[in-house]
Formats: structure tokens, C-alpha cells, sequence
């Protein structure tokens, strides 16, 4: 079947998800929310969106749920292969420039994925957006899914480069929330990791919970 | 009919001989014994590599032929029979800009020895082949900005060395620097070592060319300077070591 041109676009960006990302001073914020949909089906409530490539290096999903499952698999594969071969530890941007790799050399099949990279540089903490085909975009705030031009307007409202972690989980919160109200595809829960010094962390229910109840607290 | 007992066994390379070697690979060694002097070292400032050249009547002295750049952070210097290595030296730029398509990164260097490595052994192990007549010395700079040289000899094992000596009085000139050399020498210093090393291991007093490849460590650019280069330095290690 030839998929016409708008038929084909509307199939591209059908990925209903919002997802976030936010460059710290001293680290990232990745958030996204929790909704799986197969059309107006919600096929899963707690689906999984951002996940631990390395200790130091964070992707998020968005799109057609088994073509983002085999695209972790394969940058997985391919990190491991790669900090055994050359006895050193992946960074963000190298991360990011093999998927873009993949995502190109398969632009006649793509994998209808918009992917979020974020991690630790040699120059400091930083994020990666990724779409189906491969173009590699480096911004301070990004935000992908049916969610993102929702996400996106709170970002760039209230983003400032001297942001810290513990402000920008606050931020990446209540665009999450923000997307989560008005877009039907993004809904259900959140979740939101941190990398910082420390590595990886994915914050707990308690504490998702606490930053929600501040962020309430907050607008009234 | 076969007199001597090892006979057969320097034939095909990938038979071993009772005794457990691989002649051709042994040949291979030998002519790399026989090579005009590379060599690579470690210094303060980066990685300086530097080769004897002899120039018949005529020859543009602008052309390298035992010294290359391989990528902007890494150069090499062979030694033995120089074709071989030519090709193994196209074969490492291709995965250096490999490299840097894939992971938007400069190689290291020991990633780039070890492939070559790969090579070298793969052709010690195939019928209808014969080794790759060269050793090779990979000196660069890695991504992290740390200084590296690695030796790959015609078996395929790679070594990691600080001082790294290859070619015909390999033994004599390592001993000269091992007189001299110090972990924390600067780039120019080593120039002139290296120079006087060249000319006491070779006892040649008139004309010694040699080529320097120089690799910064903080600009992590190599950069191959020019043969008339080297008469400043050879005239400076005739001074300072006392060679008439």
C-alpha cells in the first residue's frame, strides 16, 4: 500500500505522548507522562518513557511503542559493544549520533520514533531531540509527543540557563501536568529522572507526589 | 628428498612448525629489523614522532614517505617495507573518519592500533596471503587530550609504549634514549634528543635527513614539518652531545 503524502504524515507525528527534557546548571531533567494509546484505546496506564541507557546518558520514547523497544535494544547493543571495545564511558553526544546514524541509515523503513537523548558531556550536561529520520537537534528545553506544543509554552516561559535541578523538576513537572490536561493522548501519570554527578536517578512515587502538591500549592 | 627437517614449514604461514613458530611471520619481523629508524615518543607537550629518510638525486623532499597523518589527533610512522604500510595507514584514516561518523568523536588511539592489529593477524592465519611486512607506531592524542603510542608489529599484537623504537638500530638509538629521555621532556627537547640518538645508533655525520610529526596535545593537531626543519635541530644535538 502507497501511503499518500498526508496519510503518511499524520502516521509520523501519531505519537501520542508528551515528553520533556531540561538543561540544568548542574545536571538534566527528563520527564514523561505514563499513557500507552492505541488509537482511542488506552492500551496501559503506567507505560515506561524514559529510560537508563548508561549511568550517565537518558532516552525518552515516543511514537510507535515497538519500533521505540527495538531502538533501545539497539543503542543498547551498540553502547555496551562500544565502552568494552574502547575502555571508555559513552557520552550523551556520541549517544545521540549513533541513533541518528541508525535513524538515517533506515529512512526508507523508518522507525517512527521521536527520541530524546539527554546526558553527560565532557562539557557538561546536555540534551539531544531526534526525529523519525535522524536530524539531530541540541536545545536547552525540548519536549516531544501529541503533548509537546503544550509542554513546550511552559518550558520556554519559565526556562532561564541558571536554572538548577531541583527547579527544573519543578519546571518539567508542571509541563507535564500542563500537557497532560489538554492533550487526550497524554495522561495518567508522571515520571522524572535526573542525571546530576551522581548518575541516573528516577525519582519515587513520594517524591513525584511532594512536587506535585508544591506545584498546587504554587498556583493558588 | 628433504633434507633439512624444517623444510616445508616457511612455506605456507599458516602451518606451524613443530617447534611451534610461523617463519613467514618471523621473515616479515625481520624485514621490519631491516627498516630505516622510526620512532615515537611521549612527551610533555603531546606526541613527537620522527623517521630517518634517505632521498636519492632529485627526490622532492617534500614528500613523506614513513611519516602520515592520519587523523588531526593522530599520526603514524612505519617502518620495513614501506607499500605495506601504506595501505594499513589508508585502512586506519577510513575507521578514524568512521569514527567520527558514528560517535561524533576522534578516535583513540589504541582503538585505531588494535583494528590494525586485527588486520596484521588476519593475514598470519589465511591461506594464499603473505604478512604485512611492516610495524607501524600510531601516536596521537585521544579525545580526553592524554598522549598515546602504540607499536603494531607483523603478528598483529600492538604494545603500548612511552618511547617507541623501530628499524635497523632500533637497539642502539633505544639505549641512547633511555640515557637521556624523561617522562616530563618537552616536544623540542625530544627533537634534538631524537636527532642525536639518530646520528650516534647510525654513525651518519653529513646529510641525515629526518621528518618530524608533531601532535599537540592541547590543540590535539598533527602537524608534519618540513625536512629542512631538522637541520636545526640535528645541528643543535651535534652541540649539545658533542657529536663531531
Amino acid at each position: 500500500m502507497v501511503l499518500l503524502p498526508d496519510k503518511r504524515d499524520e502516521l509520523i507525528y501519531k505519537t501520542g505522548t508528551t515528553t520533556v527534557a531540561v538543561k540544568c546548571k548542574d545536571g538534566v531533567v527528563i520527564g514523561a507522562d505514563t499513557r500507552v494509546t492505541a488509537g482511542y484505546y488506552i492500551a496501559h496506564k503506567h507505560g515506561k518513557k524514559i529510560h537508563k541507557i548508561t549511568p550517565n546518558i537518558a532516552l525518552t520514547i515516543a511514537g510507535v511503542v515497538a519500533d521505540a523497544q527495538a531502538i533501545i535494544d539497539i543503542v543498547k547493543y551498540n553502547i555496551n559493544l562500544y565502552e568494552l571495545r574502547i575502555h571508555k564511558k559513552m557520552t550523551a553526544k556520541s549517544a545521540a549520533r549513533l541513533l541518528s546514524v541508525i535513524l538515517f541509515n533506515n529512512r526508507l523503513f523508518p522507525y517512527i520514533t521521536e527520541l530524546i537523548v539527554a546526558g553527560k558531556d565532557a562539557d557538561g550536561y546536555n540534551i539531544y531531540r531526534l526525529d523519525p529520520l535522524g536530524s539531530l537537534i541540541s536545545d536547552d528545553i525540548t519536549a516531544t509527543g501529541s503533548g509537546s506544543p503544550i509542554a513546550i509554552g511552559i518550558l520556554e516561559s519559565e526556562y532561564s540557563k541558571e536554572i538548577t535541578v531541583d527547579e527544573g523538576k519543578m519546571l518539567v513537572a508542571k509541563a507535564l501536568t500542563a500537557a497532560m490536561k489538554r492533550d487526550v493522548a497524554s495522561g495518567d501519570d508522571i515520571d522524572i529522572a535526573i542525571i546530576t554527578k551522581d548518575g541516573y536517578y528516577e525519582l519515587s512515587k513520594e517524591e513525584k507526589n511532594n512536587l506535585i502538591k508544591d506545584l498546587e500549592k504554587r498556583e493558588t | 628428498m628433504f633434507p633439512p627437517s624444517q623444510m616445508g614449514y616457511d612455506r605456507a604461514i599458516t602451518v606451524f612448525s613443530p617447534d611451534g613458530r610461523l617463519f613467514q611471520v618471523e621473515y616479515a619481523t625481520e624485514t621490519v629489523r631491516r627498516g630505516t629508524l622510526s620512532m615515537g615518543l611521549i612527551t610533555k607537550d603531546g606526541v613527537l614522532l620522527a623517521a630517518e629518510e634517505y632521498l636519492t638525486d632529485f627526490q622532492d623532499e617534500n614528500f613523506s614517505r614513513k611519516l602520515f597523518i592520519v587523523d588531526m589527533n593522530m599520526g603514524a610512522a612505519v617502518a620495513g617495507y614501506v607499500p605495506d604500510g601504506r595501505i594499513l595507514i589508508d585502512y586506519a584514516r577510513e575507521m578514524c573518519q568512521y569514527q567520527r561518523l558514528l560517535y561524533d568523536e576522534p578516535a583513540n588511539v589504541e582503538v585505531i592500533a588494535k583494528r590494525i592489529g586485527d588486520i596484521k593477524q588476519s593475514y598470519t592465519q589465511h591461506g594464499g596471503v603473505r604478512p604485512f611486512g611492516v610495524s607501524i607506531i600510531f601516536g596521537g592524542v585521544d579525545p580526553d587530550k592524554t598522549p598515546h603510542v602504540f607499536v603494531t608489529d607483523p603478528s598483529g599484537s600492538y604494545i603500548k609504549y612511552y618511547v617507541a623504537v623501530i628499524g635497523a638500530r632500533a637497539e642502539e638509538t633505544r639505549k641512547i634514549l633511555k640515557e637521556n629521555y624523561t617522562k616530563d621532556i618537552s616536544t623540542e627537547d625530544a627533537m634534538v634528543l631524537v636527532a642525536a640518538a639518530i646520528l650516534k645508533a647510525t654513525g651518519i655525520k653529513e646529510d641525515l635527513k629526518i621528518r618530524y610529526l608533531v601532535i599537540n596535545k592541547e590543540d590535539m593537531k598533527a602537524e608534519l614539518l618540513p625536512l629542512e626543519a631538522s637541520i636545526e635541530y640535528i645541528n643543535r644535538a651535534k652541540e649539545k652531545f658533542g657529536i663531531e
